[in-house]
Protein backbone atom coordinates (compact mmCIF):
# COMPACT_ATOMS: atom_id res chain seq x y z
CA UNK A 1 0.00 0.00 0.00
CA UNK A 2 1.23 3.40 -1.01
CA UNK A 3 1.46 5.87 1.63
CA UNK A 4 -1.31 8.35 0.29
CA UNK A 5 -3.17 5.59 0.26
CA UNK A 6 -2.28 4.64 3.83
CA UNK A 7 -3.05 8.07 5.20
CA UNK A 8 -6.65 8.16 3.56
CA UNK A 9 -8.12 4.65 5.47
CA UNK A 10 -6.65 6.21 8.24
CA UNK A 11 -9.77 7.74 10.11
CA UNK A 12 -8.58 11.34 10.80
CA UNK A 13 -9.16 11.62 14.84
CA UNK A 14 -12.01 12.56 16.60
CA UNK A 15 -10.05 16.17 17.64
CA UNK A 16 -7.17 17.43 16.86
CA UNK A 17 -5.84 21.07 17.30
CA UNK A 18 -2.88 22.29 15.53
CA UNK A 19 -1.67 25.72 17.27
CA UNK A 20 -5.18 26.87 17.95
CA UNK A 21 -5.01 30.59 19.57
CA UNK A 22 -8.51 32.12 20.90
CA UNK A 23 -8.20 35.72 21.54
CA UNK A 24 -10.58 38.30 23.24
CA UNK A 25 -8.93 41.47 22.52
CA UNK A 26 -5.69 41.62 23.87
CA UNK A 27 -6.86 38.82 26.36
CA UNK A 28 -5.27 35.26 25.52
CA UNK A 29 -8.47 32.55 26.00
CA UNK A 30 -6.10 29.61 24.51
CA UNK A 31 -2.73 30.08 23.20
CA UNK A 32 -1.23 28.10 20.85
CA UNK A 33 -2.72 24.56 21.28
CA UNK A 34 -2.02 21.64 20.26
CA UNK A 35 -4.17 18.25 20.80
CA UNK A 36 -5.35 15.06 19.85
CA UNK A 37 -7.82 12.76 21.41
CA UNK A 38 -7.99 9.48 19.48
CA UNK A 39 -11.11 7.31 18.93
CA UNK A 40 -12.36 5.32 22.38
CA UNK A 41 -10.04 7.33 24.64
CA UNK A 42 -11.30 9.06 28.11
CA UNK A 43 -9.51 12.75 28.24
CA UNK A 44 -9.98 14.97 31.41
CA UNK A 45 -9.34 18.38 30.37
CA UNK A 46 -7.88 19.96 34.38
CA UNK A 47 -6.97 23.42 34.58
CA UNK A 48 -7.63 26.07 37.09
CA UNK A 49 -10.66 28.72 36.58
CA UNK A 50 -9.61 30.68 33.82
CA UNK A 51 -7.29 28.62 32.21
CA UNK A 52 -9.06 28.23 29.21
CA UNK A 53 -11.27 24.76 29.49
CA UNK A 54 -14.18 26.28 28.87
CA UNK A 55 -12.77 28.48 25.82
CA UNK A 56 -11.50 25.10 23.94
CA UNK A 57 -14.39 23.09 24.49
CA UNK A 58 -17.18 25.82 23.12
CA UNK A 59 -14.37 26.41 20.29
CA UNK A 60 -14.64 22.81 19.32
CA UNK A 61 -18.16 22.89 19.00
CA UNK A 62 -18.65 26.04 16.96
CA UNK A 63 -19.37 29.03 19.65
CA UNK A 64 -16.34 30.35 19.07
CA UNK A 65 -13.99 31.02 16.43
CA UNK A 66 -9.90 30.48 16.33
CA UNK A 67 -8.04 33.46 16.10
CA UNK A 68 -5.76 31.43 14.72
CA UNK A 69 -4.94 27.84 13.77
CA UNK A 70 -6.89 24.64 12.84
CA UNK A 71 -9.10 22.83 14.83
CA UNK A 72 -10.85 19.69 12.90
CA UNK A 73 -13.05 16.98 14.04
CA UNK A 74 -13.47 13.75 12.32
CA UNK A 75 -10.86 15.81 9.79
CA UNK A 76 -13.50 18.49 9.19
CA UNK A 77 -12.38 21.70 10.28
CA UNK A 78 -14.67 22.83 13.10
CA UNK A 79 -15.81 26.11 11.27
CA UNK A 80 -17.75 23.84 9.40
CA UNK A 81 -21.09 23.25 10.96
CA UNK A 82 -21.13 19.51 9.43
CA UNK A 83 -18.12 18.61 11.70
CA UNK A 84 -20.72 18.34 14.48
CA UNK A 85 -22.65 15.84 13.20
CA UNK A 86 -20.57 13.14 14.85
CA UNK A 87 -20.77 14.88 18.02
CA UNK A 88 -22.62 15.47 21.55
CA UNK A 89 -21.68 18.48 24.03
CA UNK A 90 -22.95 18.72 27.32
CA UNK A 91 -22.51 22.75 28.62
CA UNK A 92 -21.70 23.42 31.88
CA UNK A 93 -24.82 25.03 32.86
CA UNK A 94 -27.87 23.39 30.43
CA UNK A 95 -30.75 25.75 29.72
CA UNK A 96 -33.24 23.80 28.51
CA UNK A 97 -36.63 25.25 27.41
CA UNK A 98 -38.24 25.78 30.81
CA UNK A 99 -41.78 25.20 29.51
CA UNK A 100 -41.27 22.14 27.99
CA UNK A 101 -41.60 18.54 28.97
CA UNK A 102 -37.90 17.14 29.49
CA UNK A 103 -38.90 14.36 26.52
CA UNK A 104 -39.88 17.50 24.75
CA UNK A 105 -36.43 19.08 24.74
CA UNK A 106 -34.83 15.96 24.23
CA UNK A 107 -36.85 15.31 20.70
CA UNK A 108 -35.94 18.97 19.91
CA UNK A 109 -32.10 18.69 20.07
CA UNK A 110 -32.43 15.58 18.72
CA UNK A 111 -34.20 17.00 16.13
CA UNK A 112 -31.97 20.04 15.80
CA UNK A 113 -28.95 17.72 15.61
CA UNK A 114 -30.34 15.45 12.42
CA UNK A 115 -29.89 12.37 14.06
CA UNK A 116 -31.75 9.23 15.43
CA UNK A 117 -31.50 8.69 19.35
CA UNK A 118 -30.79 4.56 19.42
CA UNK A 119 -28.72 5.78 22.73
CA UNK A 120 -31.09 7.17 24.73
CA UNK A 121 -33.13 4.63 26.16
CA UNK A 122 -29.83 3.00 27.52
CA UNK A 123 -28.60 6.62 28.85
CA UNK A 124 -31.80 7.70 30.48
CA UNK A 125 -32.00 4.23 32.15
CA UNK A 126 -28.38 5.06 33.35
CA UNK A 127 -28.95 8.14 34.26
CA UNK A 128 -31.98 7.17 36.56
CA UNK A 129 -34.91 9.00 34.94
CA UNK A 130 -38.22 7.67 34.45
CA UNK A 131 -41.10 8.13 32.18
CA UNK A 132 -42.76 10.28 35.09
CA UNK A 133 -39.70 12.56 35.25
CA UNK A 134 -39.81 12.76 31.43
CA UNK A 135 -43.43 14.11 31.16
CA UNK A 136 -42.61 17.02 33.39
CA UNK A 137 -41.56 20.37 32.40
CA UNK A 138 -38.11 21.12 32.80
CA UNK A 139 -38.39 24.16 34.39
CA UNK A 140 -39.82 21.92 37.43
CA UNK A 141 -36.61 19.59 37.85
CA UNK A 142 -33.82 19.92 40.32
CA UNK A 143 -30.63 21.17 39.13
CA UNK A 144 -29.35 17.66 39.25
CA UNK A 145 -32.55 15.80 36.91
CA UNK A 146 -31.65 18.83 34.62
CA UNK A 147 -27.56 17.54 35.29
CA UNK A 148 -28.82 14.27 34.21
CA UNK A 149 -30.96 15.44 31.24
CA UNK A 150 -27.70 17.09 29.70
CA UNK A 151 -25.68 13.92 29.55
CA UNK A 152 -29.03 12.41 28.16
CA UNK A 153 -28.94 14.58 25.51
CA UNK A 154 -25.71 14.94 24.78
CA UNK A 155 -25.34 10.86 23.99
CA UNK A 156 -28.64 9.84 22.89
CA UNK A 157 -28.10 10.12 19.27
CA UNK A 158 -24.45 7.84 19.30
CA UNK A 159 -21.93 9.90 18.80
CA UNK A 160 -18.25 9.30 18.17
CA UNK A 161 -17.71 12.13 20.21
CA UNK A 162 -19.13 13.76 23.28
CA UNK A 163 -17.41 16.79 24.63
CA UNK A 164 -18.25 17.81 28.25
CA UNK A 165 -17.94 21.00 30.55
CA UNK A 166 -18.36 19.76 34.02
CA UNK A 167 -20.20 16.86 33.62
CA UNK A 168 -20.72 15.55 37.00
CA UNK A 169 -21.57 19.38 38.82
CA UNK A 170 -24.72 18.80 41.14
CA UNK A 171 -25.03 15.04 40.62
CA UNK A 172 -25.67 12.90 43.53
CA UNK A 173 -22.89 10.19 44.57
CA UNK A 174 -25.41 7.76 42.90
CA UNK A 175 -25.56 9.27 39.58
CA UNK A 176 -22.10 10.22 40.49
CA UNK A 177 -21.06 6.54 39.85
CA UNK A 178 -23.43 6.02 37.03
CA UNK A 179 -22.09 8.95 35.13
CA UNK A 180 -18.75 7.11 35.28
CA UNK A 181 -19.69 3.97 34.30
CA UNK A 182 -21.50 5.58 31.43
CA UNK A 183 -18.63 7.45 30.17
CA UNK A 184 -16.54 3.78 30.36
CA UNK A 185 -19.20 2.16 28.20
CA UNK A 186 -18.86 4.74 25.19
CA UNK A 187 -15.28 4.43 25.46
CA UNK A 188 -15.48 0.89 25.47
CA UNK A 189 -17.86 1.55 22.47
CA UNK A 190 -15.25 3.46 20.43
CA UNK A 191 -16.52 7.19 21.25
CA UNK A 192 -13.79 9.45 22.57
CA UNK A 193 -15.24 11.52 25.54
CA UNK A 194 -13.37 14.78 26.58
CA UNK A 195 -14.57 16.01 29.90
CA UNK A 196 -13.48 19.42 31.44
CA UNK A 197 -14.05 18.69 35.52
CA UNK A 198 -12.78 20.09 38.70
CA UNK A 199 -13.63 16.46 40.36
CA UNK A 200 -9.85 15.06 40.26
CA UNK A 201 -10.89 11.51 42.11
CA UNK A 202 -13.74 11.55 38.86
CA UNK A 203 -11.19 12.40 36.57
CA UNK A 204 -8.59 10.13 37.81
CA UNK A 205 -10.93 7.01 38.22
CA UNK A 206 -12.54 7.64 34.53
CA UNK A 207 -10.25 9.20 32.44
CA UNK A 208 -6.96 7.32 30.65
CA UNK A 209 -5.82 10.38 29.64
CA UNK A 210 -5.01 13.84 30.79
CA UNK A 211 -4.87 17.46 29.14
CA UNK A 212 -4.17 20.13 31.64
CA UNK A 213 -3.82 23.36 30.66
CA UNK A 214 -2.48 26.85 32.06
CA UNK A 215 -2.92 29.72 31.12
CA UNK A 216 -4.70 28.56 27.86
CA UNK A 217 -1.81 26.45 27.02
CA UNK A 218 -1.19 22.33 27.30
CA UNK A 219 0.86 21.89 29.53
CA UNK A 220 0.31 17.88 30.11
CA UNK A 221 -1.09 15.87 27.27
CA UNK A 222 0.08 12.14 28.28
CA UNK A 223 -2.14 9.02 29.71
CA UNK A 224 -3.30 9.26 33.68
CA UNK A 225 -1.72 6.76 34.74
CA UNK A 226 2.06 7.90 33.48
CA UNK A 227 1.14 11.23 34.68
CA UNK A 228 0.71 9.54 38.45
CA UNK A 229 3.63 7.52 37.85
CA UNK A 230 5.42 10.46 37.50
CA UNK A 231 4.51 12.32 40.43
CA UNK A 232 6.25 11.95 43.56
CA UNK A 233 4.52 10.16 46.06
CA UNK A 234 3.53 10.41 49.69
CA UNK A 235 6.64 8.35 52.28
CA UNK A 236 6.02 7.95 55.97
CA UNK A 237 8.58 5.68 57.80
CA UNK A 238 8.74 4.96 61.61
CA UNK A 239 11.88 4.21 62.87
CA UNK A 240 13.48 2.32 66.52
CA UNK A 241 16.18 5.21 66.65
CA UNK A 242 16.39 8.15 65.46
CA UNK A 243 17.77 7.79 62.11
CA UNK A 244 21.53 9.82 61.99
CA UNK A 245 21.32 10.83 58.67
CA UNK A 246 18.16 10.76 55.99
CA UNK A 247 18.39 8.82 52.56
CA UNK A 248 19.69 11.11 49.71
CA UNK A 249 17.15 11.79 47.30
CA UNK A 250 14.12 12.71 49.15
CA UNK A 251 11.96 15.78 48.88
CA UNK A 252 10.44 18.16 51.41
CA UNK A 253 12.00 15.30 54.44
CA UNK A 254 10.49 16.09 58.11
CA UNK A 255 11.86 14.21 60.81
CA UNK A 256 9.88 14.34 63.76
CA UNK A 257 10.96 11.89 66.76
CA UNK A 258 11.35 8.92 65.11
CA UNK A 259 9.09 9.60 62.26
CA UNK A 260 9.80 10.54 58.72
CA UNK A 261 7.66 12.45 55.87
CA UNK A 262 8.65 13.29 53.12
CA UNK A 263 7.94 11.94 49.18
CA UNK A 264 9.71 10.48 46.80
CA UNK A 265 10.29 11.25 43.37
CA UNK A 266 8.32 9.75 40.42
CA UNK A 267 10.58 6.90 38.81
CA UNK A 268 13.23 6.68 41.37
CA UNK A 269 12.90 2.96 43.16
CA UNK A 270 16.31 3.48 44.52
CA UNK A 271 15.70 5.88 46.63
CA UNK A 272 13.04 4.10 48.43
CA UNK A 273 15.69 1.12 48.74
CA UNK A 274 17.54 3.03 50.30
CA UNK A 275 15.17 4.23 52.76
CA UNK A 276 14.26 0.06 53.32
CA UNK A 277 17.89 -0.28 53.37
CA UNK A 278 18.53 1.57 57.29
CA UNK A 279 18.12 -1.54 60.11
CA UNK A 280 16.78 1.23 61.99
CA UNK A 281 13.38 1.17 60.29
CA UNK A 282 10.36 0.10 62.12
CA UNK A 283 7.36 0.09 59.50
CA UNK A 284 7.17 2.02 55.85
CA UNK A 285 3.92 3.70 54.38
CA UNK A 286 4.29 4.70 50.79
CA UNK A 287 1.24 6.47 49.63
CA UNK A 288 0.27 6.77 45.69
CA UNK A 289 0.24 9.78 44.08
CA UNK A 290 -3.28 10.99 43.13
CA UNK A 291 -4.64 13.63 40.75
CA UNK A 292 -5.00 15.96 43.50
CA UNK A 293 -1.11 15.91 43.87
CA UNK A 294 -0.35 16.24 40.25
CA UNK A 295 -2.56 19.31 40.06
CA UNK A 296 -1.69 21.15 42.99
CA UNK A 297 2.13 20.47 42.56
CA UNK A 298 1.24 21.71 38.61
CA UNK A 299 -0.56 24.80 39.51
CA UNK A 300 1.15 25.64 42.92
CA UNK A 301 1.23 29.79 42.69
CA UNK A 302 -2.02 30.22 40.70
CA UNK A 303 -4.25 29.87 43.20
CA UNK A 304 -5.33 33.63 44.33
CA UNK B 1 -38.62 24.39 6.26
CA UNK B 2 -36.69 21.45 7.43
CA UNK B 3 -37.38 19.33 10.33
CA UNK B 4 -34.84 20.96 12.51
CA UNK B 5 -36.32 24.46 11.88
CA UNK B 6 -39.94 23.55 12.06
CA UNK B 7 -38.83 21.63 15.41
CA UNK B 8 -37.16 25.07 16.92
CA UNK B 9 -40.42 26.96 16.23
CA UNK B 10 -42.68 24.24 17.40
CA UNK B 11 -40.80 24.29 20.30
CA UNK B 12 -40.74 28.65 20.49
CA UNK B 13 -44.57 28.73 19.77
CA UNK B 14 -45.45 26.80 22.74
CA UNK B 15 -42.60 28.66 24.96
CA UNK B 16 -44.28 32.39 23.74
CA UNK B 17 -48.07 31.32 22.88
CA UNK B 18 -49.34 32.89 25.64
CA UNK B 19 -47.76 35.88 25.30
CA UNK B 20 -48.56 36.57 20.96
CA UNK B 21 -52.01 35.78 21.97
CA UNK B 22 -52.52 38.16 24.46
CA UNK B 23 -50.64 41.03 21.89
CA UNK B 24 -53.13 39.53 19.39
CA UNK B 25 -56.04 39.88 21.78
CA UNK B 26 -54.95 43.43 23.07
CA UNK B 27 -54.73 44.67 18.74
CA UNK B 28 -58.00 42.93 18.17
CA UNK B 29 -59.57 45.04 21.33
CA UNK B 30 -57.92 48.18 21.16
CA UNK B 31 -59.25 48.74 17.22
CA UNK B 32 -62.79 47.69 18.44
CA UNK B 33 -62.85 49.66 21.27
CA UNK B 34 -61.54 52.43 19.70
CA UNK B 35 -64.20 51.89 16.43
CA UNK B 36 -66.77 51.73 19.07
CA UNK B 37 -65.69 55.12 20.77
CA UNK B 38 -66.57 57.51 17.89
CA UNK B 39 -70.53 57.15 17.53
CA UNK B 40 -70.07 58.10 21.47
CA UNK B 41 -67.73 60.80 21.00
CA UNK B 42 -70.48 62.19 18.52
CA UNK B 43 -69.00 61.06 15.28
CA UNK B 44 -66.83 63.80 12.36
CA UNK B 45 -69.47 66.68 13.84
CA UNK B 46 -69.55 65.91 17.23
CA UNK B 47 -65.37 65.89 17.03
CA UNK B 48 -64.64 68.54 15.33
CA UNK B 49 -67.46 70.55 17.84
CA UNK B 50 -64.88 69.37 20.72
CA UNK B 51 -61.86 70.43 19.17
CA UNK B 52 -62.80 73.63 17.63
CA UNK B 53 -62.57 74.45 13.63
CA UNK B 54 -59.02 74.43 13.49
CA UNK B 55 -57.77 71.02 14.60
CA UNK B 56 -55.02 71.14 16.51
CA UNK B 57 -51.35 70.50 14.98
CA UNK B 58 -50.24 68.34 17.66
CA UNK B 59 -53.28 65.94 17.41
CA UNK B 60 -52.69 66.04 13.71
CA UNK B 61 -49.05 65.07 14.31
CA UNK B 62 -49.96 62.44 17.11
CA UNK B 63 -52.00 60.87 14.21
CA UNK B 64 -49.11 60.72 11.54
CA UNK B 65 -50.44 63.08 9.52
CA UNK B 66 -49.81 66.97 9.11
CA UNK B 67 -52.98 69.21 8.22
CA UNK B 68 -55.22 66.18 8.08
CA UNK B 69 -58.72 66.08 9.60
CA UNK B 70 -58.56 63.19 11.70
CA UNK B 71 -61.81 63.09 12.37
CA UNK B 72 -63.48 61.93 8.83
CA UNK B 73 -64.49 58.04 9.13
CA UNK B 74 -61.60 56.42 7.45
CA UNK B 75 -59.43 58.71 8.80
CA UNK B 76 -60.75 57.87 12.32
CA UNK B 77 -60.01 54.61 11.48
CA UNK B 78 -56.04 54.81 10.26
CA UNK B 79 -55.59 57.18 13.52
CA UNK B 80 -56.09 53.72 15.24
CA UNK B 81 -52.96 52.45 13.18
CA UNK B 82 -50.64 55.18 14.25
CA UNK B 83 -51.63 55.11 17.68
CA UNK B 84 -48.40 54.40 20.05
CA UNK B 85 -50.41 51.44 22.01
CA UNK B 86 -51.25 49.73 19.26
CA UNK B 87 -47.70 50.43 17.76
CA UNK B 88 -46.45 49.00 21.40
CA UNK B 89 -48.95 45.83 21.44
CA UNK B 90 -48.20 45.36 17.37
CA UNK B 91 -44.19 45.97 17.31
CA UNK B 92 -43.28 43.84 20.80
CA UNK B 93 -44.27 41.13 18.84
CA UNK B 94 -40.91 41.62 16.82
CA UNK B 95 -39.00 42.98 19.69
CA UNK B 96 -39.92 40.11 21.74
CA UNK B 97 -38.90 37.52 19.03
CA UNK B 98 -35.51 39.51 17.95
CA UNK B 99 -33.92 39.92 20.75
CA UNK B 100 -34.42 36.70 22.43
CA UNK B 101 -33.21 34.93 19.20
CA UNK B 102 -29.26 35.85 19.90
CA UNK B 103 -28.59 37.60 22.77
CA UNK B 104 -31.53 36.02 24.54
CA UNK B 105 -29.74 32.68 23.64
CA UNK B 106 -26.08 34.03 25.15
CA UNK B 107 -27.84 35.35 28.04
CA UNK B 108 -29.72 32.76 28.94
CA UNK B 109 -27.20 29.96 28.18
CA UNK B 110 -29.32 28.41 25.72
CA UNK B 111 -26.75 29.11 22.85
CA UNK B 112 -24.51 25.82 24.02
CA UNK B 113 -27.39 23.77 23.47
CA UNK B 114 -28.40 25.48 20.12
CA UNK B 115 -25.84 26.25 18.54
CA UNK B 116 -23.51 23.59 19.29
CA UNK B 117 -25.33 21.23 16.90
CA UNK B 118 -24.72 20.34 12.95
CA UNK B 119 -26.67 23.46 11.79
CA UNK B 120 -25.63 26.86 10.36
CA UNK B 121 -25.84 29.27 12.82
CA UNK B 122 -27.88 31.31 10.13
CA UNK B 123 -30.65 28.42 9.97
CA UNK B 124 -31.60 28.90 13.65
CA UNK B 125 -31.92 32.69 12.79
CA UNK B 126 -33.82 32.23 9.92
CA UNK B 127 -36.05 29.81 11.98
CA UNK B 128 -36.64 32.58 14.45
CA UNK B 129 -37.03 35.08 11.84
CA UNK B 130 -40.07 32.72 10.24
CA UNK B 131 -41.54 32.43 13.32
CA UNK B 132 -41.74 36.29 14.15
CA UNK B 133 -43.47 36.96 10.46
CA UNK B 134 -46.25 34.53 11.10
CA UNK B 135 -46.61 36.04 14.45
CA UNK B 136 -46.27 39.46 13.19
CA UNK B 137 -48.74 39.05 10.42
CA UNK B 138 -51.08 37.13 13.32
CA UNK B 139 -51.10 40.12 15.57
CA UNK B 140 -51.56 42.94 12.96
CA UNK B 141 -54.09 41.24 11.51
CA UNK B 142 -56.23 40.67 14.74
CA UNK B 143 -56.04 44.33 14.86
CA UNK B 144 -57.51 44.95 11.40
CA UNK B 145 -60.30 42.38 12.30
CA UNK B 146 -61.22 43.86 15.12
CA UNK B 147 -61.25 47.21 13.31
CA UNK B 148 -63.25 45.56 10.55
CA UNK B 149 -65.56 44.61 13.60
CA UNK B 150 -65.57 47.97 15.05
CA UNK B 151 -66.67 49.57 11.59
CA UNK B 152 -69.12 47.53 10.83
CA UNK B 153 -70.66 47.90 14.06
CA UNK B 154 -70.95 51.57 14.67
CA UNK B 155 -73.10 52.92 12.52
CA UNK B 156 -71.18 55.74 11.20
CA UNK B 157 -67.96 54.23 9.97
CA UNK B 158 -70.30 51.79 8.57
CA UNK B 159 -69.00 53.74 5.29
CA UNK B 160 -65.08 53.05 5.53
CA UNK B 161 -64.50 50.85 2.76
CA UNK B 162 -62.82 47.05 3.60
CA UNK B 163 -60.28 47.82 1.29
CA UNK B 164 -59.14 50.77 3.95
CA UNK B 165 -58.08 48.36 6.17
CA UNK B 166 -56.27 46.13 3.40
CA UNK B 167 -54.04 49.28 2.46
CA UNK B 168 -53.48 50.24 6.25
CA UNK B 169 -52.40 46.47 6.71
CA UNK B 170 -50.27 46.43 3.83
CA UNK B 171 -48.64 49.51 4.99
CA UNK B 172 -47.81 48.58 8.40
CA UNK B 173 -46.20 45.10 8.05
CA UNK B 174 -43.23 46.71 6.14
CA UNK B 175 -42.96 49.38 8.77
CA UNK B 176 -43.39 46.24 11.81
CA UNK B 177 -40.69 44.60 9.87
CA UNK B 178 -38.26 47.02 9.38
CA UNK B 179 -38.54 47.15 13.64
CA UNK B 180 -38.38 43.32 13.48
CA UNK B 181 -34.88 43.77 11.35
CA UNK B 182 -33.79 46.13 13.91
CA UNK B 183 -34.57 43.77 16.75
CA UNK B 184 -32.59 40.99 15.25
CA UNK B 185 -29.76 43.09 14.05
CA UNK B 186 -29.58 44.39 17.47
CA UNK B 187 -29.38 40.59 18.91
CA UNK B 188 -27.32 39.11 16.55
CA UNK B 189 -24.26 41.84 17.66
CA UNK B 190 -25.06 41.66 21.45
CA UNK B 191 -24.08 39.79 24.41
CA UNK B 192 -27.60 40.31 26.18
CA UNK B 193 -30.81 40.53 25.58
CA UNK B 194 -31.47 43.77 27.77
CA UNK B 195 -28.65 45.44 25.55
CA UNK B 196 -30.29 44.75 21.90
CA UNK B 197 -33.97 45.12 23.57
CA UNK B 198 -32.42 49.08 24.61
CA UNK B 199 -30.94 49.83 20.74
CA UNK B 200 -34.71 48.68 19.14
CA UNK B 201 -36.60 50.57 21.78
CA UNK B 202 -34.39 53.78 21.56
CA UNK B 203 -34.15 53.19 17.85
CA UNK B 204 -37.74 52.93 18.07
CA UNK B 205 -38.86 56.02 20.52
CA UNK B 206 -36.16 58.23 18.63
CA UNK B 207 -37.64 57.24 14.93
CA UNK B 208 -41.15 58.38 16.48
CA UNK B 209 -39.85 61.43 18.30
CA UNK B 210 -38.20 62.48 15.05
CA UNK B 211 -41.04 62.00 13.08
CA UNK B 212 -43.65 63.66 15.19
CA UNK B 213 -41.53 66.93 15.45
CA UNK B 214 -41.27 66.57 11.45
CA UNK B 215 -44.77 66.62 11.62
CA UNK B 216 -45.61 69.61 14.00
CA UNK B 217 -42.44 71.59 13.00
CA UNK B 218 -42.69 72.88 9.39
CA UNK B 219 -38.98 73.29 9.22
CA UNK B 220 -37.97 70.11 10.04
CA UNK B 221 -40.22 68.12 7.93
CA UNK B 222 -37.84 66.41 6.12
CA UNK B 223 -36.57 64.73 8.97
CA UNK B 224 -39.66 62.87 8.55
CA UNK B 225 -38.32 61.03 5.49
CA UNK B 226 -35.02 59.96 7.61
CA UNK B 227 -37.44 58.07 10.17
CA UNK B 228 -39.38 54.71 9.20
CA UNK B 229 -42.40 56.39 10.70
CA UNK B 230 -42.36 58.61 7.70
CA UNK B 231 -42.52 55.54 5.21
CA UNK B 232 -46.08 54.87 6.85
CA UNK B 233 -48.78 56.72 6.14
CA UNK B 234 -52.20 55.11 6.96
CA UNK B 235 -54.12 58.65 6.51
CA UNK B 236 -53.18 59.09 2.96
CA UNK B 237 -55.99 61.27 0.86
CA UNK B 238 -54.56 59.09 -1.89
CA UNK B 239 -56.55 55.48 -0.70
CA UNK B 240 -53.80 53.86 -2.41
CA UNK B 241 -50.93 52.20 -1.22
CA UNK B 242 -47.85 53.86 -1.48
CA UNK B 243 -45.65 51.30 -3.12
CA UNK B 244 -42.34 53.15 -3.01
CA UNK B 245 -43.04 53.66 1.20
CA UNK B 246 -43.44 49.36 1.10
CA UNK B 247 -40.74 49.24 -0.82
CA UNK B 248 -38.45 51.24 0.95
CA UNK B 249 -39.36 49.80 4.19
CA UNK B 250 -38.86 46.28 3.14
CA UNK B 251 -35.50 47.16 1.36
CA UNK B 252 -33.83 48.93 4.84
CA UNK B 253 -35.42 45.38 6.81
CA UNK B 254 -34.05 43.66 4.21
CA UNK B 255 -30.33 44.97 4.50
CA UNK B 256 -30.66 44.57 7.97
CA UNK B 257 -31.28 41.18 8.25
CA UNK B 258 -28.73 40.24 6.13
CA UNK B 259 -26.45 42.14 8.34
CA UNK B 260 -26.77 40.74 11.30
CA UNK B 261 -26.59 36.91 9.46
CA UNK B 262 -23.32 38.24 8.18
CA UNK B 263 -22.25 39.12 11.36
CA UNK B 264 -24.10 36.01 13.30
CA UNK B 265 -21.49 33.62 10.83
CA UNK B 266 -18.22 35.45 12.36
CA UNK B 267 -18.97 36.56 15.71
CA UNK B 268 -18.53 34.35 19.20
CA UNK B 269 -21.57 33.41 20.78
CA UNK B 270 -20.77 34.76 24.22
Amino acid sequence: MCWTAAMAATPAPPIECREVTKRYGHIVGIDRVDLVVEAGSRTGLLGPNGAGKTTLLRLLVGILRPTSGDARLFGISVADATARRRVGFMPADPAFYPALTGLANLELLARLQGADTPDRGWALDRMGLDDADLHRAVGAYSSGMRQKLAIVQAVQHRPDLVIMDEPANRLDPFAHHNFEDLVVELARRGCAVVLSSHALAEVEAVCDRLAMIQSGRVLVHESTSRVLARAPRRLTVRYRRAPASLPPGLQAPELHDRRLDALIPGHRPDVLRAVLADQAVEDVLVQPATLEDVFLDLYKGQQP
Amino acid sequence: MSSASTALVVAEVRTRYRTLLALGAGALVFELALAGTYTALGGAAGLAQSFGKNQPAFLSAFAGGRGINIFTPSNYVGFGFVHPLFLVLTLTVGISIGTASVAGDIETGRVDLLYARPLHRTTLFDSRLGLWAGAQVMVVVAGLVGSWIGTTLTHDLRGVSPMLLVRIGAAYLPLAAFFGAVAFAASASSHTRGHALAVTVGVASLAYLVNFLALLWHPLAWAARVTPFGYYTPLQPSGRIDVTNVVVLLVAAVLLIWLARWWLERRDLV
